[in-house]
């Protein structure tokens, strides 16, 4: 199994262990988003959403290419490696209003 | 040690004093995620929210608030299905017995201090569900409140739907929000449409609750079969917070400028505090801010520690408190980031 780097934005590795590079062996690009979360379970959630892929707003590359869906998940890695999980910048406005002002009360 | 929790949208702030003159500032906790609300565990253990627009949301937990860690089966909804876990607006505890109030509304409880959570379907299923639209703030159920006499009465605020009640441990919930003005009608639903900002309970009468809605300022004397106006003395109707010191029985609001403008009226800052149970408001008391100020306090930025004290966060950072009731008020000198949220965490 290559051994591959999942490199976190800061956000992540707040609440994960504060690492923000996460040596794991995987053999694909999603292959390496299960190894991230068996060793930190509880970025799971912040990657995915209910609806089982990635949140709209994060972002997974690998090789300069996103990988949003099945194909790009499935996309092979070898020794160095590198899957890079970003928070995309339309986060923070845009689409990203409807989200923003949901952290508005009432 | 008085410890303050201060959720930002940008981290959480602790604010400690020995004597509730003096404070010191720690953090942020949580750099760059929203902190949405804190809660206590019946094991001890301190709980809050964290949320992002880009990451979701999650409950963290920590036995010494400096070391924390995620819980990983918090709130969830199921995978595949439409509903979205936005925020976790409400951690609170009923017994050995811990719920958490979402957006998009729901209700999830755990029995074991927060480590695994279950929906409330009872609440989360409800008949009028269909009907439920989301208010400028989202569809967020955000106030939880039990009596202490009655661990199966319960009462849950969702905005912009209404305030329901339980009495069956949340098996069942009932929409009690008669007396209250509609502000979001629904086509389908008659018993909805009321977008609750904030209740408070009477610790003392389960059946006393006070309710800041986005129509006004009310109050139940049975539990909420029926609702009446408070508004006297009030200089406007509409607010987020509102908070009750249990050592006076003082209630404070942070009266608006309608639900067009949301700003202090004519640009000053001032807490009001009804002293007679909300049967009438005035200012309270003297150091509010008196230079223009414009920002406002949201719903859940507001906390007592039930000696007096009384802490209120507002959109521009600042940090509003009194430690006598209301008769005296001070801002702190730091401005942090948005707050969202208050709680007194030690006291």
């Amino acid at each position: 199994m290559p051994s591959v780097m999942v490199r976190i934005p800061s956000l992540l590795a707040e609440v994960g262990d504060g690492r923000k590079a996460i040596p794991v062996e995987a053999g694909t690009v999603g292959g390496a988003l299960e190894a991230l979360f068996g060793v930190l379970p509880q970025l799971r959630v912040h990657v995915f959403d209910e609806t089982g892929g990635v949140r709209p707003h994060v972002s997974v590359f690998h090789e300069g290419r996103a990988a949003r869906d099945r194909e790009h998940l499935d996309a092979p890695l070898s020794d160095g490696s590198v899957v890079t999980i970003l928070q995309a910048v339309s986060g923070g406005s845009a689409t990203g209003a409807h989200r923003r002002r949901s952290t508005d009360a009432a | 040690m008085t410890t303050i929790g201060v959720g930002t949208v940008k981290g959480a702030f602790l604010l400690r004093s020995d004597d509730r003159s003096e404070w010191a500032l720690e953090g942020p906790h949580f750099k760059g995620w929203s902190v949405t609300t804190f809660g206590r565990a019946p094991s001890g253990e301190h709980l809050l929210a964290t949320g992002s627009n880009w990451f979701g949301a999650a409950i963290q937990r920590s036995r010494d608030l400096d070391t924390w860690e995620q819980v990983v089966a918090g709130p969830a909804w199921p995978q595949g299905g439409d509903r979205k876990l936005n925020n976790i607006w409400a951690i609170a505890r009923v017994g050995d017995v811990l719920f958490a109030a979402v957006d998009e509304a729901g209700l999830f409880r755990s029995e074991d201090a927060g480590t695994s959570w279950q929906p409330v379907d009872g609440f989360n299923e409800h008949p009028t569900r269909p009907g439920w639209r989301p208010g400028f703030g989202g569809l967020a159920a955000h106030r939880f409140l039990s009596d202490p006499e009655d661990p199966h009465r319960m009462w849950l605020a969702v905005s912009a739907v209404g305030v329901f009640r339980s009495e069956d441990g949340g098996e069942t919930w009932a929409l009690r929000n008669d007396g209250v003005d509609k502000t979001a009608p629904s086509d389908d639903y008659d018993e909805i449409g009321y977008c609750v900002h904030c209740i408070v309970a009477d610790p003392e009468d389960a059946d006393t609750i006070w309710r800041q809605d986005h129509s006004g300022v009310y109050r139940t004397r049975d539990g909420g079969d029926r609702w009446e106006r408070i508004e006297q003395g009030l200089p406007a109707r509409f607010g987020f917070p509102m908070v009750r010191d249990d050592a006076s029985g003082a209630l404070f609001v942070v009266p608006l400028e309608s639900d067009e403008h949301r700003m202090p009226v004519d640009g000053a800052f001032r807490v009001y505090r009804s002293t007679d149970r909300g049967d009438s408001w005035h200012v309270s008391g003297a150091g509010q801010p008196e230079d223009r100020f414009y920002a406002e306090v949201l719903r859940d930025a507001a906390a007592t520690d039930g000696d007096g004290g009384v802490y209120l966060g507002s959109t521009a950072g600042t940090v509003h408190l009194t430690t006598d009731g209301g008769d005296h008020w001070a801002t702190l000198p730091d401005v942090l980031p948005r707050i969202l949220s208050v709680a007194v965490l030690e006291s």
